[in-house]
């Protein structure tokens, strides 16, 4: 689970400022850590997902089925095929920082599962498993399968935290398998250009 | 939708800050307009009370003229006093205003013409209104009637009055007849909890009676002669500053204590704790203001000392940069120093020791005697030779390199060989090929020698051979070794086995007679078997043909 720091705002602020060489040593360093856990998530995309025949993406345009465009709404999107070369783009990471949350934190670093397909993968079934049991859908196990489905070919979840919402199938299951090295990692890269930052201004460490 | 994990993340407070700094605003707006309003409305209420206390007043100032004017008019001005005494009294014992006794005394007073009598008969309507369930406006109206010839007021009162006794009997006897049915109704009433409120109220009223001529008063003595306008103002202004003295006790209880101790603002809980006592606030404010001080007191203290701390902590700081500032600039000054100090020891000496060489150099034999010997008259090869070992004797390398190079070209000069030797083709070397022919030569030697060494180890076969050191024999002998590894390959092909010792006998007779003939005869009987197609074999070892 993400960790929080104080003062990190500042220490990026001066090391980019006054020591531009340590800031970007120290990103070399954490893009080294974060890749760890993307290029492991990567390596488990498979090809195709037993049982989903028809959820492989094809090649063909994808119209939604469901929806109309609308001139309120004319970019639908039809639901995402599934296709493992735009999954494992999707799986990177990013030292941007961004947008603060509902609860006032700001992340600094983080991993990211982009594509839809991968956001499926990662979280189909977190909800309700076998299938909404409101389903007013003429196909009730649908849902049902397309979840033992996932489940059969990436396995089960792996959780990062006690929540609910903290379980997930790629990139939560690497950074789950990753046992907190990549934490580790960056704070170590981040404690590393301080301290010689810190030497270099003739400040005790 | 993007799926991430946040690795690290902060916590930043200015959307927070934002949001309290405008509920602070809107709080601070809040109280304000409740300020404003509550000031609005208390003034509101004040003028209105003092404009009911002054109504009142003059209420009462009316009806009290209007009784004046009618016992004046009727001829009893000197009644008054009494008369509104009396009804004064009887307002404070009935409960009912004396405004409205008044209109009903005077009403009492024109029907009966007696002030005696009519305070008695406004007692006797008390006691029957309160008595029974009519208003005392419409029993005195009865009476009035009653007395004026008219009992009908009185039989529609329903109190046991009915038209036979009220025809055959004149009011003395009714009113004797209603005080008998009716009297400590009024008394009776008072005691009940109704009765007691009714009595406070009309109470309340004559106090306001009382505060609306004072202020009538007092507003007539402050504004002058700027008439009721500048008596309203008065007014406002009374109410202005007596709402901005209660809401500002209002303002301090109204506040979180809580709060305000997350603020750090201990004093204004302390005042918060104290006026949670209610009236104790009011009677403990030296206390009070006592403890708040003391509050405040701690709270400067305390910003006090964390302030001189860290005044305290940077003076440090500052001091402790400038000493070593100090002290990096003393160690790079020694540093300097020292290093000026060295090059000019190390000049010194070098100046000493070019001294010391000058001076050394006097003393040089050798110089001296080659210097002695350029003196002299030279040829120019032998002034090359001295001078080739003055540079030898100074250790002048390149100058002794030069001058060698003078030397020999001058000494071949001398000879007339050194043009010869130039203009000479360059001689072909001597040796080369040699080192093809040394290796053949070597190569033959080598196979010389094998040759030798295979015929001694022969000849120690043929003479020491035995079956017993036969294995050891064939062990030193590879050539052997593998001579007899053949024959045996080849008898084992044959089937050849050990037949142990044979021992043939030949005898001499017929055409063989000696051992010419013997061998003669074998070699037909093997050339016979070849040439028939039965190859013959040599075991060399056995000494046997096969």
């Amino acid at each position: 689970m993400p960790v929080e720091v104080k003062g990190l705002v500042e220490t990026q602020r001066a090391l980019k400022q006054l020591a531009p060489d340590l800031y970007k040593e120290m990103n070399k360093e954490i893009r080294i850590a974060l890749k760890v856990v993307v290029k492991d998530a990567q390596s488990k995309v498979t090809p195709n997902v037993i049982g989903l025949f028809n959820w492989q993406d094809k090649g063909q345009p994808v119209v939604s089925r469901t929806k109309a465009k609308t001139m309120m709404a004319p970019n639908l999107r039809a639901f995402p095929k599934y296709n493992p070369n735009v999954i494992r783009k999707g799986l990177t990471y990013s030292l941007a920082r961004g947008r603060r949350n509902s609860a006032g934190f700001i992340s600094f670093y983080r991993l990211l599962n982009k594509s839809a397909a991968g956001a499926i993968i990662e979280t189909a079934g977190r909800k309700n498993f076998n299938g909404d049991p409101k389903s007013q859908s003429n196909n009730k196990n649908a849902g049902a399968h397309f979840n033992r489905s996932i489940q059969g070919t990436y396995g089960g979840f792996k959780s990062i935290g006690n929540r609910p919402q903290d379980r997930g199938r790629l990139l939560y299951a690497a950074y789950a398998r990753d046992e907190g090295r990549v934490t580790d990692a960056v704070f170590k890269a981040i404690s590393k250009a301080e301290i010689t930052f810190r030497k270099r201004l003739g400040l005790a460490a | 939708m993007t799926i991430e994990i946040p690795i690290i993340s902060t916590y930043k407070d200015k959307g927070a800050k934002q949001a309290k700094s405008s509920l602070d605003k809107l709080g601070g707006t809040a109280k304000k307009l409740g300020l404003a309003l509550g000031l609005a409305l208390s003034v509101n209420k004040i003028v209105a009370f003092g404009r009911t206390s002054v109504n009142e007043f003059l209420a009462s100032e009316k009806a009290a003229a209007s009784l004046q004017n009618t016992l004046k008019n009727t001829g009893n001005f000197l009644a008054f006093p009494d008369a509104e005494a009396g009804i004064k009294n009887l307002a404070k014992l009935s409960g009912i205003a004396d405004d409205s006794l008044i209109p009903l005394f005077s009403q009492l007073y024109l029907a009966t013409g007696s002030v005696n009598t009519a305070m008695r008969d406004l007692n006797t309507a008390i006691d029957v209104s309160r008595g029974s369930s009519n208003e005392l406006g419409t029993v005195v109206d009865a009476l009035s009637k009653g007395y004026a010839g008219n009992t009908k007021a009185l039989g529609n009162l329903n109190v046991g009055l009915n038209k036979a006794y009220l025809a055959s009997n004149n009011m003395v006897e009714i009113q004797k007849q209603l005080n008998g049915t009716f009297s400590g109704a009024s008394a009776a009433y008072l005691e009940t909890y109704a009765g007691k409120i009714e009595v406070l109220n009309n109470q309340w009223n004559e106090t306001k009676e009382i505060i609306g001529q004072g202020l009538v008063i007092t507003f007539e003595r402050a504004t002058g002669n700027q008439g009721i306008g500048g008596m309203t103002n008065a007014m406002e202004n009374f109410g202005y500053t007596l709402d901005a003295v209660i809401i500002k006790f209002g303002t301090f209880i109204d506040e979180a204590p809580s709060f305000l101790d997350k603020l750090g603002l201990g004093f204004i809980s302390t005042i918060l704790e104290k006026s949670a006592e209610g009236w104790n606030y009011l009677l403990g404010v030296d206390e009070t203001r006592l403890a708040i001080q003391n509050e405040i007191w701690k709270a400067n203290t305390k910003t006090f000392e964390m302030a001189q701390k860290n005044a305290a902590d940077q003076a440090k700081r500052n001091k402790d940069y400038l000493a070593f500032l100090a002290k990096q600039k003393a160690l790079s000054e020694a540093s300097a120093k020292a290093a000026a100090k060295r090059a000019a020891e190390e000049k010194k000496i070098a100046a000493e020791r070019k001294m010391l060489e000058q001076a050394g150099s006097i003393f040089n034999l050798e110089e001296i005697q080659i210097y002695a010997a350029l003196q002299n008259k030279v040829t120019e090869n032998e002034k090359l030779r001295l001078s080739l070992q003055l540079a030898l004797v100074q250790e002048n390398a390149s100058e002794a390199g030069r001058l060698a190079t003078s030397l020999a070209i001058s000494q071949l000069q001398t000879t007339n060989l050194a043009e010869a030797i130039r203009k000479l083709p360059v001689a072909l070397n001597p040796f080369t090929g040699w080192s093809t022919e040394l290796d053949l030569i070597l190569l033959k030697m080598n196979l010389m020698n094998q040759l030798l060494q295979q015929q001694t180890m022969t000849g120690i076969v043929k003479a020491q051979i035995t079956p017993q050191n036969a294995a050891q024999v064939l062990a030193n002998a590879p050539i052997a070794l593998n001579e007899y590894q053949a024959i045996k390959g080849e008898m084992d092909f044959l089937g050849v086995r050990n037949m142990g010792s044979l021992n043939i006998t030949i005898n001499n007779a017929g055409s063989v007679v000696s051992d010419a003939d013997l061998a003669d005869q074998i070699r037909n009987g093997l050339l016979n078997s070849n040439l028939s197609g039965s190859p013959s074999s040599i075991g060399r070892l056995l000494g046997a043909f096969q």
